[in-house]
């Protein structure tokens, strides 16, 4: 601190002295609430890299979804030419769930597809690994070697799906 | 003093890059009536303290307020008779350790030496955080809101702001609140989507760590409880996303431990 010098200003008197705030919000309030504007808020050009990062992993997640609700609403039955199922609505709302669940850093490394039945297929892009969503259930398998698989059926809630993906991720990582 | 960390840890680790835009750490005590009239006391401890020479500068009579900038404004203390409080800008903040507990010494000498406190009534430290989010390729910050929402914060701290219906206003703020018993003390973080426009969005996450009546011999000790309790909770609301981000190396190649 030696090495800053500071300005010295002394305030004309003033009763109190304590910081006044700016934000009129209740005291005490518990649950969400909506409040019109009364701060202004900015951020430091110093840390305009990671807000450009930042806006970047939004908008990879915001195609994902964009991709699955194209998905979902455009594909009719026969879609594929062999009387294929359109997109069960459970599937499209596991699917939409797991997405959004997924870090970004994870989600950068699979794809979208539709498949017949009316389910979504997670694959990875080095095809390693894939999840199949469907209205109750998914079922997974990522192979690497005989030491590093993983195979199974799971009922679909938040826990069982990020479980998977922790278990395929950490399989992954011995990937070439 | 007992002050109780309720989360189960990380530990403390350097991040690349930080989304913190200030901190500010205070003390609030006793009124020191009269303390801010003794120039002599005051000049001596300012002169100690901040190296800065005050006797050719008029002082008034009676002074309630003294404020003090660094060069570049980045940092700000101030004194009054019940409180001394230190604010750094982001930009130059390095860890608690380095940037603040230095201010903190300075505020507790003048508690000691200028207004003669031992017990401080409550030291407490703030944490304000910002995400910008704008939104792009023809979308609007109300159709974007919820993903980006699940993105930045963890799903159980903000299920019902996600799913409350927006109100059709250009501008509003969502916010939310919650104080959690630290021991002799409190932890408040306020959680806040701040939507200017159509296309720009704000997050903001404030964390502020309070402790009651601390003697001024523990209170560093007691800041240093404080900012792990703060560290352990934006570890606990913010996804998994952020704290990747924040591990990788940016254009800034500055070390920011929270």
């Amino acid at each position: 601190m030696t090495a800053t010098s500071y300005d010295f200003k002394i305030a004309a008197p003033e009763r109190g002295g304590r910081w006044s705030s700016s934000k009129t919000y209740a005291v005490s309030y518990k649950s969400a609430a909506i409040f019109h504007i009364r701060t202004s808020t900015s951020i430091h050009s110093a840390n305009y890299s990671l807000f450009l990062d930042y806006n970047k992993s939004i908008s990879a997640k915001e195609s994902f979804l964009d991709r699955l609700d194209k998905l979902y609403l455009d594909l009719k039955q026969d879609w594929d030419g062999y009387d294929g199922s359109p997109m069960e609505k459970g599937a499209y709302e596991n699917t939409r769930d797991a997405i959004n669940s997924m870090p970004a850093a994870i989600l950068a490394d699979w794809n979208l597809y539709p498949c017949p039945n009316g389910t979504f297929m997670l694959t990875t892009k080095k095809n390693s690994a894939s999840i199949n969503i469907g209205n109750t259930d998914f079922s997974y398998a990522a192979f690497l070697n005989e030491e590093n698989q993983i195979k199974g059926i799971s009922t679909f809630n938040h826990e069982n799906f990020l479980t998977v993906i922790s278990h395929i991720s950490n399989i992954l990582k011995h990937e070439a | 003093m007992n002050i109780i960390n309720p989360y189960n840890g990380p530990e403390h680790r350097v991040y690349n890059r930080t989304f913190l835009n200030n901190v500010q750490v205070g003390l609030e005590f006793d009124t020191c009536k009269g303390k801010l009239a003794d120039t002599e006391t005051l000049n001596g401890f300012i002169s100690e303290y901040f190296n800065i020479k005050t006797t050719d500068q008029h002082v008034p009579e009676s002074v309630s307020r003294i404020e003090l900038n660094d060069q570049d404004k980045q940092i700000k203390v101030i004194f009054t008779e019940n409180s001394a409080t230190a604010a750094v800008e982001a930009e130059c903040y390095r860890s608690f350790t380095d940037t603040m507990l230095p201010l903190a010494s300075r505020l507790i000498a003048y508690a000691e030496k200028v207004c003669n406190i031992k017990s401080i009534s409550t030291i407490s430290i703030q944490k304000k955080n910002t995400w910008k989010i704008v939104a792009d390729n023809g979308r609007t910050i109300k159709e974007i809101y919820p993903a980006a929402l699940r993105h930045t914060f963890n799903e159980q701290h903000i299920i019902d702001m996600a799913s409350m219906a927006l109100p059709d206003e250009p501008a509003f703020r969502i916010c939310k609140e919650v104080d959690m018993n630290i021991g002799e003390g409190v932890m408040k973080a306020a959680l806040a989507a701040e939507i200017k426009n159509n296309q720009v969005l704000y997050f903001n996450l404030d964390l502020n760590a309070s402790a009651w009546n601390v003697g001024a011999a523990e209170a560093i000790e007691v800041l240093t409880k404080l900012n792990n309790i703060i560290y352990c909770a934006f570890h606990d609301i913010v996804s998994d996303n952020i704290i990747t981000m924040m591990k990788e190396k940016g254009d800034i190649n500055d070390s920011h431990i929270l």
